[in-house]
């Protein structure tokens, strides 16, 4: 009897335990009626303020950085009941479902944070309201990116292509390195269309040769050659990529230690329907290094980057001159229906700007083009100088992205489908470290201040010593998991290609002296 | 009760003298001698457990099978760092893991045979003394053991509630342990085959107990990658039994199957035991008892006969099974080199080195600690060369290639004294490369200071706050994230602003370095850095480039040197001789004792040049640890 009674006493009391919890975490937090106005705007990390935000953005969870005991913020818009979120040691975590109303609710309109600090004399204190702005434009639901140390630059250790979902934060991986034994390099994911049905990953393992995994409505196959820096052709039905003979080297002084040259590459493109590898002679010039290639959304013109060869010596690494390599930025017509190439043009000289163009992205609707353009080189990531610009197609006129750039490298950009977000990879966060950075651009090409992608952690940052690099948005999911790409990868079975004789660069396709590893 | 007085050795039959003797010898002889606070060096940090506090680091652990268990063992690790408490960590597990093999084989503890249940606890032992961090297996071993016992403790009479049991504790101990569930498997198979006996119930738990691991492991589970879940298991090419050694791996497959192959030693002994001893008479029964009675009278001297038999057995075990697997001499001294390198602790780094035969085989690792200590101690002019150095050694700051992760570390801490910072930040990031991108807090901390010099302050904080949660160094990194608060940039710290006065600020690139090149840059960003200054006399020294030795002999007011160092005479005399120009000194001079070794070196010399081995023998016990004969030779401190 008496057992009895003990185990009904101490059910009850987990039962009132759970009640009160749940009471304490359902119960909304009240606003102070005293405080104490401070007259600026809190210190909050990651910066989420003067920002445009998608409206199906996840919660955007940060770190009050002022000292205090409690800390309390209202998160309110025009329309809408607002919500209050309270937080232990500065950290906000906003619940999910409150947010994402607010923000349906409220497309077009501002969004305020008033944040209140309690002191540790009890008193409160009102910071000037944050506010940012919610766009109209939703973005895509998927970013797609790589992610690895600093250190996997040069070595194969610990890289994975993972796909991060925009409107929850819930991360996934598409490809990591340590499914197939000896690891390896996954790097170059690229979309048709910014839809996750139809890609190409491009692998280099140890024990099973290189190859590019090409994706098509759950269907992976695997070509026998590694492609670049890969761009699709909006039909599908071709992708062009680079072929480039790439070295790494090292600074002394420098604030960045890593720097990369391209010793030769050219541009080449794979049909999909024949398997066949081509190109063209002025993407393959072998004076010239040409690289990163983009399609127009009209698949009219392939917009690409190339330079002079400025070295004679073309095994020296670095080579002469290589800080004196500037790429122009040149397109090219082609014909799909007839496979034909028309000439190739200079839309931006180097020699005009003064810099090196590099990656070129057209936005979906054909309007604008997104570039960068750094000191010298090809890898703009490595240059603190590398910076965002925009050109009008149609006025050809372009002009920096002031609002979008810092005084640390900006690159790896690509477009939303709807053109109205860009999301790029910037060391704006401690000079060292990529994060993801979005940004919205409005139809005159205005683009707004950037925000880093928001995770669950508001502290997720804090002690992240990994970098994120070549950001692409997505519509949808991959929905091909890990483990099926990682047995293509590692299958014996691909598709053979040969890559045109006519070009200067040594051949890619099979297994041959991997460049990343000849470095010590 | 007895009275001890009539007895007063009879405590000897309850307390357990002989665990107590060898646990006791065992945690003194790791404590003292193995010393575990040394697992945090050399090779072993390629493979050492890094352990944070904080919920992430946890939650990454508990997402895959094994995990709890490696969680567990990186955190007893990290208590590795003071000796007493890291010998008394292994100790308990080990000793644990004893009393479990003794229940479960229930062997009386005054039996001869119970000698076989201290089979995992030396085992344990041998691991240590190889070097090896032995506790992501312990561990690992010590909870399948423990659920084992519970196991054969509390499984129920009836069949199908014992089947579901067993299931469970299969299900969860997979996931606590890894492949230890297998270990669990065996011993719950045995249990039933033996002690039930229902023999078909223990091949079907072996049956079972495969089959829920693997189904836990890829339809539960799925890790990213098969290694995590096979990470307690010794027999599988993972990346980190790879790594071991031949005989690492032995011990610890050993290890790993050592309970289960007690138990079934044990039981079929049983078995037989009982086979035999059915098949005597009676009559011989009583025979032998009666004798038995009449030559050993009294339990009394029966118990203390027995645990003195126990502990001699042991010793005979013991002593020669870890002296054969040991790696004392070699890897410990170059594991205390390291310790003391990493603590800065200079003339016990050169005590130690001191303490291997100067004929030893050297690897870069010594040379590079070796002189470094020398730089630190002064001594670098004077007795560079009374040290081993070797000429196809002689790139003394670069050279990646070579080495494994305690050159890296070395070096990387070597360029950051002089200057290097950026070649030190390359090297830090090898060594992540290396380490599978764990968090080491040597490297951390160096990567923390580097971005500090370089005015990456806000990079700097990332690497700090990763240190912050480190059990043992977690409150200096927290003291500088403070100290970056009031001054962000570090202003006032002298080891800051020295960097910042002597590091490299005209850029060139390489793939690989230079070092005549890097050094000389040094010295022409700031000709006081003494540092530079020793390593590229050093450098010339060791690459016998004599002409640009001399160059750079003027450099010596920079630093104020009264006298020239012993190995600079000895080089200038050999320069002077070679080239027949006098090498002008100002108020310094070549000392007395070198010019007679130089005189000496060239008579010998003279006498015995056409037989290199000759003059090898008559030359290395007087002039083996001077300039002259690494000049000649391309080695130095040799003596015979």
């Amino acid at each position: 009897m008496k057992k009895r009674y003990v185990c009904l006493l101490v059910f009850c009391l987990c039962a009132l335990v759970i009640a009160a919890s749940g009471f304490a975490l359902h119960t909304k937090p009240a606003e102070p009626e005293d405080y104490t106005l401070v007259g600026r705007t809190a210190e909050i990390r990651p910066d989420y303020t003067g920002i445009v935000i998608p409206p199906n953005i996840a919660p955007l969870n940060f770190l009050v950085l002022e000292p205090g005991e409690k800390y309390l913020v209202k998160i309110h818009s025009t329309t809408g009941d607002g919500l209050t979120v309270a937080g232990r040691k500065g950290k906000i975590k906003i619940p999910a479902k409150k947010w994402k109303s607010l923000l349906n609710k409220n497309r077009g309109n501002e969004l305020f944070f008033d944040i209140y600090v309690k002191a540790p004399d009890g008193r409160w204190s009102l910071y000037d309201a944050v506010t940012n702005v919610i766009a109209k434009e939703d973005i895509d639901a998927y970013v797609t990116y790589r992610f690895m140390t600093p250190s996997s630059y040069y070595h194969f250790k610990r890289i994975g292509v993972y796909q991060q979902n925009l409107e929850n934060c819930d991360k996934s991986v598409v490809l990591i390195n340590s499914s197939f034994y000896g690891y390896g390099c996954v790097n170059c994911h690229t979309f048709v269309n910014n839809s996750a049905d139809k890609m190409l990953i491009g692998v280099r393992t140890v024990d099973y040769g290189d190859g590019t995994l090409l994706v098509n409505k759950g269907w992976v196959s695997k070509i026998g050659a590694k492609f670049g820096y890969a761009s699709w052709h909006p039909s599908g039905r071709l992708a062009a990529y680079s072929i480039n003979n790439v070295r790494q080297f090292y600074h002394l002084a420098k604030q960045e230690i890593h720097d990369v040259v391209d010793l030769d590459s050219s541009i080449v493109y794979y049909l999909v329907d024949s398997q066949t590898v081509k190109t063209a002679a002025a993407l393959s010039d072998k004076d010239r290094l040409e690289t990163y290639p983009a399609w127009t959304p009209d698949g009219k013109y392939l917009y690409f980057c190339s330079a002079p060869i400025l070295w004679q010596d073309r095994n020296q690494v670095p080579p002469e001159n290589y800080d004196k390599v500037k790429y122009d930025l040149r397109r090219i017509s082609y014909d799909i229906q007839t496979d034909r190439w028309g000439e190739a043009e200079t839309v931006l000289s180097a020699d005009d700007t003064g810099l090196s163009i590099m990656l070129p992205r057209i936005s979906p609707d054909g309007r604008f083009l997104l570039f960068c353009m750094c000191d010298y080189g090809c890898f703009p990531v490595y240059q603190p100088s590398s910076d965002l610009y925009l050109m009008n197609l149609q006025t050809g006129e372009y002009r920096e992205l002031t609002e979008a750039n810092s005084e640390y490298s900006e690159s790896w950009h690509s477009w939303s489908s709807n053109s109205r977000w860009i999301a790029f990879s910037s060391k704006r966060l401690g000079g060292l470290f990529t994060k993801i950075h979005l940004s919205y651009v409005d139809e005159n090409g205005k683009a707004y201040k950037p925000f880093v992608l928001p995770q669950k952690d508001p502290e997720f940052y804090d002690s992240l010593f990994k970098v994120y690099s070549i950001p692409e948005l997505t519509t949808g999911p991959i929905e091909i998991s890990n483990k099926v790409l990682s047995r293509a990868a590692c299958s014996l079975h691909k598709i053979d290609v040969d890559i045109p004789i006519t070009t200067a660069t040594p051949a890619a396709g099979p297994v041959g002296m991997e460049p990343w590893r000849r470095i010590q | 009760m007895k009275p001890l007085m009539r007895n007063p050795l009879g405590w000897c039959k309850t307390l357990p003298v002989v665990s107590v003797l060898f646990f006791s010898a065992f945690y003194l002889f790791l404590w003292f001698y193995i010393g575990p606070q040394l697992y945090h060096h050399f090779e072993i940090s390629r493979r050492s457990l890094f352990f944070e506090t904080g919920w992430p680091f946890l939650r990454d652990y508990l997402s895959y099978p094994s995990g709890p268990s490696q969680y567990l063992a990186s955190f007893l690790t990290q208590l590795c760092y003071f000796p007493w408490l890291g010998a008394l960590c292994i100790t308990l597990i080990a000793w644990g893991i004893y009393r479990l093999t003794a229940s479960l084989s229930a062997i009386s503890k005054d039996s001869l045979w119970r000698v076989i249940c201290y089979m995992p606890a030396l085992l344990i032992l041998m691991v240590c003394g190889r070097y090896e961090n032995p506790l992501s297996m312990d561990v690992a071993v010590l909870i399948a053991a423990f659920f084992s016992v519970m196991y054969e403790k509390f499984s129920p009479r009836h069949v199908p509630a014992r089947v579901a049991l067993f299931l469970i504790i299969c299900g969860v101990l997979y996931y606590l342990a890894g492949s230890a569930a297998l270990i669990f498997v065996a011993l719950a198979a045995l249990y039933e085959f033996y002690h039930q006996p229902k023999p078909a119930l223990g091949v079907l738990y072996l049956l079972l107990g495969a089959a829920v691991c693997r189904l836990l492991d890829t339809g539960v589970f799925k890790p990213q990658t098969s290694e995590l879940s096979l990470y307690s298991n010794p027999f599988s090419r993972t990346v980190q039994n790879l790594e071991k050694e031949k005989w690492t791996r032995v011990l610890e497959v050993a290890l790993f199957v050592g309970i289960p192959f007690i138990i079934l030693l044990v039981n079929s002994g049983r078995w037989l035991a009982g086979t035999m001893t059915a098949a005597r008479t009676r009559a011989q029964r009583r025979r032998d008892k009666s004798v038995f009675k009449q030559r050993i009278p009294g339990r009394f001297y029966q118990g203390r006969l027995n645990w003195l038999l126990q502990v001699v057995l042991l010793a005979l075990i013991a002593v020669p099974g870890v002296w054969f697997f040991h790696k004392f001499d070699e890897l410990r001294k170059t594991l205390q080199m390291d310790y003391f390198d990493c603590r800065r602790m200079w003339p016990e780094v050169l005590a130690v080195i001191e303490t291997i035969p100067l004929d030893n085989d050297y690897g870069p690792f010594y040379i590079h600690a070796t002189n470094r200590a020398l730089y630190h101690t002064g001594r670098m002019g004077d007795e560079m060369f009374a040290y081993a150095q070797a000429y196809n050694m002689r790139d003394l700051v670069f050279g990646m290639r070579e080495g494994h992760n305690e050159i890296l570390m070395e070096r990387m801490e070597l360029c950051l004294e002089l200057g290097l910072v950026n070649v030190a930040e390359r090297i830090a990031y090898e060594f992540f490369r290396r380490t599978n991108d764990r968090p080491n807090p040597f490297v951390l901390k160096q990567l923390a200071l580097i971005y500090i010099t370089k005015g990456k302050i806000e990079t700097a904080r990332v690497y700090l706050r990763v240190l912050s949660r480190n059990l043992i160094y977690g409150s200096e990194a927290k003291d500088l994230l403070g100290r970056l608060e009031i001054d962000p940039l570090l202003e006032n710290d002298e080891y800051i602003q020295r960097l910042r006065s002597i590091m490299i600020t005209t850029d060139n690139a390489y793939v690989f370095y230079d070092e005549n090149d890097c050094l000389t840059r040094l010295l022409n960003r700031n000709k006081y850095n003494k540092m530079a200054f020793e390593y590229l006399m050093a450098h010339y020294l060791l690459t016998r480039q004599l002409d640009k030795f001399v160059e750079n002999l003027p450099r010596l007011d920079d630093f104020g040197y009264d006298s020239v160092p012993r190995h600079y005479q000895e080089a200038i005399l050999i320069y002077e001789s070679i080239t027949q120009k006098k090498i002008a000194l100002g108020d310094r001079r070549i000392g007395a004792e070198t010019l007679r070794q130089f005189e000496e070196f060239n008579s010998i010399g003279s006498k015995f040049e056409e037989d290199k081995k000759v003059l090898w023998q008559a030359l290395a016990p007087r002039l083996g640890r001077t300039y002259f004969f690494y000049f000649f030779f391309g080695l130095s401190g040799v003596t015979q």
